[in-house]
């Protein structure tokens, strides 16, 4: 169980994240949504470990995280942040290997292949475009995750289909639930701006505005009065099975 | 291929302790200028040359800024300045008083810590996410070290003033073997430590917070590396002076050449720096014998163009 109590975040005055109580069973995919500025990122870092909340606690299978030491975090928790820069001329290769334990070559390159950055392995990051970026920081944290050496629990992805096409959208997404089936007791929470993908991949919402918990349940009860009132903008949810798939979409009226 | 950078250090000493003002020598058992003058220099070449280079890769590492050295973030200003602290009152009241020869890397090496914890403090007070602020609070300790420099300099008996004039300009001629043994004392724990934290800096290249999401205790790591490099910092401008460009450009070139992964970097700043060092010491001997020009002069002449050639050729391969 991943659960959250009364977990409440001040920076400079502001306060960021207020009493959020929630809680995630094990083998789900957690969907954070929220309008820009509603506290996403602040509870992922929080979740992570990063950022120590001001109140409130995260424990990840009844160990409290910030009880743990650094190193056991870092072995515990994968964290991708919004975005990923790297200061050097590091070649794609070299960011993929950076991590708590250095993966296997073989693991490494499973993953690049996975997110289809195997190709690009001697060049340097930098001259790759924004997308291809964001997959390599994917296959980084993907390579960490299936690590022998790594027991990794929780997977914290914050934006991780920035600037993805629609294929690697569905690869990171489709990864994300393979490695969650692969073991019990796994979690990952992700936060995402595309409440459709938010609605039919994942199995529970958080919909967070100003700090505060919206919603939190199955994508099934999310209402077009819940969306419209946080986002403010005129929402239509469409819900249908196709081929066996049921899918949910959510477009402007 | 490890290997290679330290063969050529060893061929460029032997061709350093050949060649000087007093001929070509060769090596001859019973000769004093090769084994007091020549042999002292060199070493002191290879040591401040590894020192400089090394430490730059490391400050470049931790501030995730090709830009940073020593000498920019007025550590090596800082150092000056405790130096001049120290020396220039104790030659007033003791002009006769030998341990002030003693007491200069101390006060220098005081001086560099004291600037690096500025710089420490600040950036804890203010959040170290913003490197370029840390790089230009740097500056600006530069300038007011530099400053003090300067009204001590106007302050002090003249032959003080000469003294310390002179070292600021950097020079390897004074080399005894009790420097040698200090500055080894300093550099050899301090290398050991970096060997240590290389792949945390490669880490740290990720940013803050990824480095630390992967383990890294980045408060420690920054902690540790600026007090040692100001220390190694501090010891070396004590003993030779300021000596500009080394820790700035070796690294920069080592990174073009072989990449940015820290721990290969640190392998090859330590040959290569001190080859470079060397090398430019060497030119400062030779060049216009029997006198020499400073040190310092050399590495800026040979460094700065080199740096924006290299700054050019890099900017063409990236587009």
């Amino acid at each position: 169980m991943l659960s959250v109590t009364g977990l409440g975040l001040k920076k400079s005055q502001r306060v960021l994240l207020d009493g959020l109580d929630w809680q995630l069973s094990s083998g789900q995919i957690l969907a954070v949504v929220g309008p820009n500025g509603a506290g996403k990122s602040s509870l992922l870092k929080c979740l992570a470990g990063l950022w120590p909340s001001t109140s409130g606690t995260v424990s990840l299978a009844d160990m409290e995280i910030t009880s743990l030491s650094l190193t056991e975090r870092a072995g515990q928790l994968a964290w991708l942040p919004q975005q990923s820069q790297v200061a050097f001329d590091f070649t794609v290769a070299q960011v993929v290997a950076l991590g708590p334990q250095q993966a296997h070559i073989e693991v490494m390159q499973a993953a690049m292949r996975a997110f289809g950055v195997l190709e690009y392995a001697d060049r340097s990051i930098a001259e790759l475009s924004g997308g291809q970026q964001q997959r390599v920081h994917l296959a980084r944290v993907f390579s960490q995750l299936n690590s022998s050496l790594a027991a990794v629990q929780c997977l914290l992805l914050d934006e991780p289909l920035n600037g993805l096409d629609i294929r690697w959208q569905q690869r990171c997404l489709a990864e994300a639930r393979e490695w969650l089936a692969e073991r019990p007791q796994r979690y990952v929470v992700m936060a995402l701006h595309d409440l459709g993908l938010a609605a039919s991949r994942c199995d529970q919402v958080l919909v967070l505005n100003e700090g505060m918990i919206e919603f939190m349940g199955a994508p099934e009860a999310l209402s077009e009065e819940l969306l419209e009132k946080v986002w403010q903008y005129p929402l239509t949810i469409q819900r249908g099975n196709a081929d066996n798939n049921y899918r949910t979409l959510v477009y402007p009226k | 291929m490890r290997i290679l950078p330290w063969l050529f250090l060893l061929l460029l000493v032997a061709l350093a302790l050949s060649i000087g003002s007093a001929g070509l020598i060769g090596f001859d058992s019973q000769s004093a200028v090769l084994w007091q003058i020549r042999l002292p220099r060199v070493l002191m070449a290879v040591l401040v040359g590894a020192a400089l280079a090394s430490a730059g890769v490391m400050l470049q590492g931790l501030l995730r800024n090709p830009l940073a050295e020593p000498g920019l973030l007025g550590i090596s200003a800082g150092a000056a300045a405790g130096a001049a602290f120290v020396v220039l009152p104790l030659r007033l009241w003791f002009p006769e008083l030998d341990i002030v020869h003693w007491l200069l890397p101390l006060g220098a090496a005081l001086g560099a810590l004291v600037f690096a914890s500025i710089i420490l403090l600040l950036s804890e007070r203010f959040g170290w996410q913003d490197n370029v602020a840390v790089i230009l609070c740097g500056l600006a300790l530069n300038a007011l070290a530099m400053a003090v420099v300067g009204a001590l300099l106007v302050l002090a008996d003249p032959l003080a003033t000469r003294e310390l004039l002179f070292w600021n300009l950097g020079s390897l001629a004074r080399a005894s073997q009790a420097d040698l043994l200090l500055l080894l004392a300093v550099l050899a724990p301090a290398v050991c430590l970096w060997w240590r934290l290389a792949r945390q800096l490669d880490l740290l290249s990720l940013g803050n917070e990824a480095a630390e999401s992967a383990g890294v205790d980045t408060q420690r790591v920054r902690r540790q590396l600026l007090i040692s490099v100001s220390l190694v910092a501090g010891v070396a401008v004590a003993l030779t002076g300021m000596i500009g460009f080394v820790g700035l450009v070796v690294p920069h070139m080592l990174r073009l050449w072989k990449g940015p992964a820290h721990t290969s970097l640190l392998a090859l700043a330590l040959p290569c720096g001190a080859g470079f060092l060397l090398l430019a010491d060497t030119v400062a001997r030779v060049a216009i014998a029997p006198a020499e020009l400073p040190i310092g002069v050399i590495t800026a002449l040979v460094g700065a163009p080199f740096f924006l050639w290299l700054i050019g050729w890099r900017q063409r391969g990236l587009s």
